[in-house]
């Protein structure tokens, strides 16, 4: 009995002398040199791409891809201009999704969410975004982060007969998602391509300012953020000092050009997230005059809903004066009316509910809710009946 | 990406059916592990039903032209550490070999006739594409039923008159079709790691008396004919195969569609193959 | 980018209801009553009868619940909308609970996220005034699913009755059996106000359903 024991000691150890030297032999995977290169891409990493056409496959299925020529055209010309050998072969995407969160697949499908598309303030953020996710597939991260994963799993599962804390060390350190290093690599690779091609790299510190903004508003752990990463606060301090001392003046810091072209997206955005009822992070753009200014003139139609869905102390008063001030400024967008008349009418204030439900239909007579707001108007007349 | 890339996909599309209890309304998405789990449970045991109008012969004619749609075969390479990872080559090989192998026998034993989906138009493939997923719920829920510990599911199971609708009708109307025969199947192959990890599992289990690596999965293929004209399954089957059992196996698939089909009413008799 | 087969998909929902839910049985007559008795309601006779273990909700299916499901359920107000952490209250508007239920769905999944709002209006449910949504949204694998929701708060609890199913040929074939059990719901000592609202409903409603119920 004891000899058995000492023989399975021993062979455990050579397990785990086995495993080791397996997890130890996943190599780094080498960038693709050249558009030449993507023609040769076969056995394990061919896989991964099948995985990756697949998963792009049951996106569009799905109906989650935010179909729109012009802003998806825009953004696929920004990664060109950073991409320019691989132009064609990186496919830009934009995901329905609030979400801040972009992701690049190994095929070179590169999918951000039109939440973020909708919090850059201008082309040079953007093209950080690009520059960062682009240098994924060149450097072929999904690959590599596969390949260490297999390896690892399989280093933690065999070790696990073992060593049985093993597999929760090496999951927390580094089995999912990109590694730190890959991160860093793909940021200053995507630094240096954003610079080639001409833009401004003094923004690329903003785009990690917003993910902060993001997190700390929803006070969510997102744990693609956080789980593999870098520290968000440690990556807007390496962007700052790559890009101390270079020149100001590059391209793509309008923010009024920007806007044009996300006005549709950044609406759809808004509706979204007040539709999902993420009012604390629609806050972030509607709460700042300057992002305001971003915003199409009933922007503060979108403020009020925030701040009513926030449904904090103090909120319904804000929401009101923000009805108020969107009424004054896009006096033709009913929504405004409704929403203001809605809350009279909570208010018990019915006359004046009367007067802005009545104006909302004028404008929207065809709005999809016109059968709520004629119950409303229906107990505004019975009760306002003593009301001057 | 500023996050976890790929994988965040990953995990978004893998997303909860339900939180706490019950289905729950609805989402169409449960996690894989549950799944396997299941399938790895449920021994090797062939399932089959077939509507009670076509049990017998002479009330329901069978049928005749029968499209076979393109097999939903997926073949997984599962490596030491349980990655789960369809290989998209050995999926199409399946697939191929399904193919054959029913049109195959169709051919040997004038069950029917076999029509491929070539010879429909884009706007019939399309719609065909969509009652196929309708196929994988009906099929999925006939399975479900079958295979529940409880006795309302099982009654339920055993009547039988699962349908996709009449809609069908007009995908075939071009090509006269009578039926249409869906398969579907699953494989998971083990990595060299992974069937090395087996070897060593069962050294060291003699060791220290029990199996110590990990676990072999099933093959699982399961085909079933719908009524084109009024969108009726008629009839399907399943396999589970465990052990060596390979889906890209040329051999395997053949013996696993004659073993499904064994039971369809159409089907060549033992004593017909004597003859 | 792994895809369950459907066998494999409603085989893993087996297991799940046999591990977390009570046991199912056939409903035999139609009047049914909650798990808390709290409220009664026609289900469809024939379809199989599954309650959850904290008696909140009951589901029924004919065919299996990825096919067609009706469900009935009760939360207390402060846990109305359990994904999104948000409550109901007995004052809130109609259209303010229909934006809750529509912002839950929309966080269920991806999939659901990306859902059309098909029909949002007003009803009344055992004279109560509540919402009755319809919305749509593709699987996985692009089958379009569609789901009607009708709700209400009380000063106890936010009840909801939904119903769900694939474009292709459930939904259609089976909403009726919902509406059945949509006008028969009748709280608990409630002495229903009046007759014309179910058939209110049932008249919107299948307005509605010959705009959008466009044969695929």
């Amino acid at each position: 009995m004891r000899r058995n024991n000492l023989l399975f000691v021993r062979c455990a150890g050579a397990v785990f002398a086995l495993c080791w030297s397996l997890a130890a032999a996943s190599a780094k995977v080498p960038p693709f040199a050249d558009v030449s290169a993507l023609g040769q891409v076969s056995g394990d990493e061919r896989r991964v791409w099948d995985e990756g056409d697949e998963f792009t496959r049951t996106l569009a299925r799905g109906g989650v891809i935010y179909d729109d020529a012009a802003t998806t055209a825009y953004v696929q010309n920004v990664a060109d201009q950073l991409f320019p050998e691989f132009k064609g072969h990186i496919q830009v995407a934009i995901v329905k999704s609030a979400q801040l969160n972009a992701f690049a697949l190994p095929n070179g499908r590169i999918y951000v969410n039109q939440g973020l598309l909708a919090r850059l303030q201008n082309e040079a953020q953007l093209a950080t975004l690009l520059g960062h996710e682009g240098t994924h597939f060149t450097n072929r991260h999904g690959y590599q982060s596969e390949k260490t994963a297999k390896d690892n799993a399989a280093f933690g599962v065999l070790g696990g007969m073992v060593v049985p804390l093993l597999p929760e060390l090496i999951a927390v350190s580094s089995v999912y998602g990109f590694s730190r290093e890959m991160e860093t690599e793909a940021d200053v690779q995507g630094y240096a391509r954003l610079k080639k091609a001409g833009y401004d790299v003094h923004e690329a510190p903003r785009v990690f300012e917003h993910l902060i903004a993001e997190i700390k508003a929803e006070d969510i752990k997102e744990p693609f953020f956080f789980a593999t990463h870098p520290k968000l606060a440690d990556r807007v301090e390496n962007m700052k000092k790559l890009s101390a001392g270079a020149p100001y003046g590059g391209k793509g810091t309008s923010t009024a050009e920007y806007t044009d072209v996300m006005m549709k997206t950044r609406v759809d955005n808004l509706e979204l997230m007040l539709s999902m009822g993420r009012a604390k992070s629609a806050l972030i753009m509607l709460g700042d005059p300057d992002r305001r200014a971003e915003l199409p003139a009933q922007v503060d139609y979108y403020l009020g809903e925030a701040y009513r869905l926030r449904g904090q102390e103090g909120d319904i008063r804000l929401a009101e004066q923000a009805y108020v001030k969107a009424i004054e400024a896009a006096p033709e967008f009913a929504p405004s009316y409704r929403a203001l008349g809605v809350l009279r009418l909570k208010a018990n204030h019915y006359v004046d509910a009367q007067t802005y439900l009545d104006r909302y239909l004028e404008l929207a007579p065809n709005a999809p809710d016109r059968k709520y707001v004629e119950s409303y108007l229906k107990i505004a007349r019975k009760k306002a009946g003593g009301q001057p | 990406m500023l996050g976890s890339g790929a994988k965040l996909g990953v995990a978004g599309a893998d997303q909860r059916l339900s939180k706490g209890e019950g289905v729950q309304m609805l989402s169409s998405r449960v996690p894989v592990a549950l799944a396997a789990a299941l399938l790895a449970s449920a021994c090797q045991v062939q399932q089959t039903a077939i509507r009670k109008d076509l049990s017998k012969e002479s009330e329901r004619p069978l049928p005749h032209r029968v499209l076979l749609a393109e097999p939903d075969i997926r073949v997984h390479e599962i490596s030491a550490g349980e990655l789960v990872e369809e290989v998209r080559e050995w999926s199409q090989k399946a697939s191929g070999e399904a193919v054959k192998s029913v049109a195959g026998l169709a051919q040997s034993s004038g069950m029917f006739e076999v029509v491929q989906p070539s010879r429909l138009s884009d706007a019939e493939r399309g719609a065909l594409d969509q009652y196929a997923s309708l196929y994988a719920l009906v099929s999925g829920s006939a399975y479900a039923a079958q295979h529940s510990m409880y006795g309302a599911w099982q009654k339920r199971a055993a009547e039988f008159d699962y349908t996709l609708g009449p809609g069908m009708d007009s995908i075939g109307k071009n090509t006269k079709l009578d039926a249409v025969v869906f398969v579907v199947g699953t494989d998971y192959i083990s990595s060299a790691s992974r069937k090395a990890a087996m070897a060593l599992g069962m050294a060291l289990g003699v060791l220290a008396g029990r199996y110590l690596g990990p676990e072999s999965k099933p093959a699982f293929l399961s085909a079933g004919i719908v009524d084109m004209h009024t969108g009726e399954l008629l009839w399907y089957s399943t396999e589970l195969r465990s052990g060596s059992d390979d889906l890209r196996d040329p051999a395997v698939v053949k013996s696993l569609v004659e073993d499904l089909f064994k039971t369809y009413p159409g089907a060549p008799k033992p004593s017909d193959a004597k003859k | 980018m792994r895809r369950l087969t459907g066998i494999a998909q409603a085989a893993a929902v087996a297991l799940l209801l046999a591990g977390c839910a009570q046991t199912p049985t056939r409903v035999d007559t139609a009047r049914s009553e909650a798990p808390d008795k709290s409220y009664t309601v026609d289900l469809p006779v024939g379809w199989i009868k599954q309650g959850s273990v904290d008696n909140r909700k009951l589901l029924v299916s004919r065919d299996g619940f990825l096919l067609e499901v009706i469900e009935v359920s009760k939360q207390p107000l402060k846990e109305a909308f359990p994904t999104t952490k948000k409550a109901a209250t007995d004052s809130m508007l109609p259209a303010e609970l229909a934006e809750l239920e529509i912002a839950e769905i929309k966080a269920e999944d991806q999939y659901t996220a990306a859902l059309n709002v098909i029909e949002n209006e007003p009803a009344e449910i055992d004279g109560h005034e509540g919402f009755r949504i319809r919305v749509s949204f593709k699987n996985a694998r692009g089958l379009e699913i569609q789901r009607v929701a009708a709700g209400f708060a009380d000063k106890a609890a936010y009840y909801r009755l939904a119903f769900q199913a694939p474009m292709l040929y459930y939904f259609d074939t089976y909403y009726p059996e919902f509406q059945k059990t949509l006008a028969s719901f009748q709280l608990a000592g409630s002495a229903r106000k009046t007759s014309a609202i179910p058939a209110q409903i049932m008249l919107s409603s299948a307005s509605a359903w010959a705009d959008h119920a466009t044969p695929q």
